[in-house]
């Protein structure tokens, strides 16, 4: 089963580097928030505007002055503020934060160019001109939508991509009982640790990493189901102690593989 | 230069949801909109069809979920899956629709207290009428929002039903509870986005009968005989619109159903680690 696309892209320098395209999905949420952040934005300068218009108006009738060319300079002002907004927003947050908007951000996507470099100010300037092309009737959506490089008229004209943003693996931390610290150091002697894989190892941190937000049920049941699996694996005809709680047996396993590979042999 | 990988194992964000359940309807277009417009015509047939078409459709959801286990089902062996339950699909159904119109008239009821003192306040003055009207419309917005938040944690009662024989009919209700526990809000923004992925087809149904009737009453105006064409207009255009609704809606029920296989897919997964498994051995399908 095909889920999301991922494309690989080749460096000049011959390295191939794998991106999963970010999918209509997080592009829509993300131009959603961005709208909402540009219609915050514009409401504001509207309400700003019409304070402004009002006093000044008053002013000058005060000072004895006519105030028939004011409301024409406020108006032309406020629609270059608002082409500065629309436009700058976009550019501005996709040069600064190297390709992302708040939207993006939130979704965790992220603009680059063809070969896999930042996206530049050029090409950020670009897609926001093109932008409301492709919103009017849609066409941006169905590109993205039916072409292969998900990419919407600016994208072509601008030679980039959009695709999900790396998140970092392994920096959470995996809590481990102090009782199952000590239960590791029998298990390195007693059983085959080397016989974990880097993915076994990568299934094991998962689920010690995400046990808490399991149901009850179904964390106790796959945590047995993970534990007799494993001790197949390392090959321990008899658990250390009677009793032993599955999850400890896990925790102790994970300690083992990490004291003995640290971090030669590590999934990601 | 695109090709196309295997998913990835961690649960996904609400994007990738709705882009998968696309993907998941696009490579199974044919076969899901056929089920579906079985369905939409079994719907015409009362009590019985009604049954039927509502299990037809909790079909396609579990045919995509069965796809994202890669363990593909053929139409027929879903059918001989889902069949025996006929008619607990359609009591579900109507419990989950009573549960909702309860919860609906008891926050309409408690809105009716809240807002009697409202209103009184805002007899004070103008300050305060402007006041209670902002209220107003906030305790309405909340009221809103809480039904559409049971909505989301009963969403998935169906292809409950279709998955899991071994569990009795009336507990779908408390599974999709369970399994939508802490997850209510992302499950509202995964409907959401999948609402704004199909609005360009939302607006073609409202677009062109408006595009159609336009040119009709501006003839009207010009000519002056307004009534005749204006009228004759309208009725075009609303028979344009109908014609129109019934297509979207047959092409836009198999996604939302798909959109309940990766849901599924992904709240198992988030709740009951059924992506936490070691590599080449045989998984519990359940």
């Amino acid at each position: 089963m095909t889920l999301l696309k991922t494309i690989t892209i080749q460096t000049p320098e011959s390295v191939e580097l794998e991106f999963t395209l970010a999918g209509i999905g997080n592009r829509a949420l993300a131009l959603l928030v961005d709208y909402l952040a540009i219609f915050l934005l514009l409401s504001l300068v509207s309400i700003f505007t019409s304070f402004i218009s009002e006093q000044l108006t008053s002013l000058l009738l005060l000072l004895g002055d006519g105030a028939e060319g004011v409301d024409l300079w406020l108006v032309a002002i406020a629609l270059l503020a608002t082409a500065a907004i629309y436009w700058g927003y976009f550019v501005g947050f996709e040069t600064y934060w190297q390709g992302q908007t708040l939207g993006k951000r939130l979704t965790k996507i992220r603009v680059i160019n063809d070969n896999g470099k930042p996206e530049g100010v050029f090409q950020a300037t670009l897609r926001a001109l093109l932008r409301p092309i492709d919103d009017i009737l849609f066409i941006g959506f169905f590109c993205i939508l039916f072409s292969r490089q998900e990419k919407r008229i600016g994208d072509w004209l601008a030679g980039t991509l959009v695709v999900q943003a790396e998140t970092v693996v392994g920096e959470a931390k995996v809590s481990v009982s102090p009782a199952a610290q000590t239960l590791a150091t029998d298990l390195m002697t007693q059983a085959a640790i080397g016989n974990l894989l880097p993915d076994d190892f990568a299934t094991l941190r998962e689920y010690l990493l995400r046990r808490q937000i399991l149901t009850q049920a179904a964390r106790k049941e796959l945590s047995v189901q993970l534990a007799q699996q494993l001790q197949k694996i390392i090959e321990l005809e008899e658990l250390p102690q009677a009793q032993l709680p599955a999850e400890r047996f896990l925790e102790a396993i994970y300690v083992a593989y990490q004291k003995k590979f640290g971090d030669r042999r590590r999934a990601y | 230069m695109a090709s196309q990988s295997s998913p990835s194992m961690r649960p996904l964000n609400v994007g990738d949801v709705v882009s998968a359940a696309i993907s998941l309807f696009r490579t199974n277009f044919k076969p899901f909109v056929g089920l579906n417009l079985k369905a939409v015509l079994w719907f015409f047939v009362p009590v019985y069809g009604w049954a039927r078409g509502l299990m037809i459709q909790a079909q396609i959801a579990r045919l995509g979920f069965q796809e994202l286990m890669r363990q593909p089902e053929t139409i027929a062996q879903s059918l001989e899956a889902v069949e025996p339950r006929l008619w607990p699909f359609l009591g579900i159904a109507l419990l989950v629709w009573l549960i909702q119109a309860a919860v609906g008239y008891a926050a309409s009821f408690a809105l009716g207290i809240v807002m009697i003192p409202i209103s009184v306040v805002g007899a004070a003055g103008e300050a305060a009428a402007a006041l209670s009207a902002l209220l107003m419309v906030g305790v309405q917005l909340v009221v809103f929002a809480a039904q559409l938040w049971i909505q989301a944690r009963l969403y998935l009662w169906n292809i409950i039903l279709a998955m899991e024989p071994e569990t009795e009919s009336t507990t779908a209700i408390t599974r999709s509870w369970e399994l939508t526990q802490g997850n209510g809000i992302r499950v509202l923004f995964v409907l959401l986005v999948a609402y704004l992925v199909m609005l360009p087809l939302y607006a073609l149904t409202l677009g062109i009968p408006v595009l159609i009737a336009i040119p009709f009453i501006g003839r009207g105006l010009v000519e002056g005989d307004g009534g005749a064409a204006a009228v004759l207009g309208i009725v075009l255009a609303l028979l344009v619109f109908i014609a129109l609704a019934v297509l979207v809606g047959i092409l836009t029920a198999p996604f939302f159903q798909t959109i309940k296989s990766v849901l599924y897919y992904d709240l198992r997964s988030r709740r009951e680690g059924l992506d936490i498994q070691f590599r080449d051995r045989p998984r519990d399908s359940r």
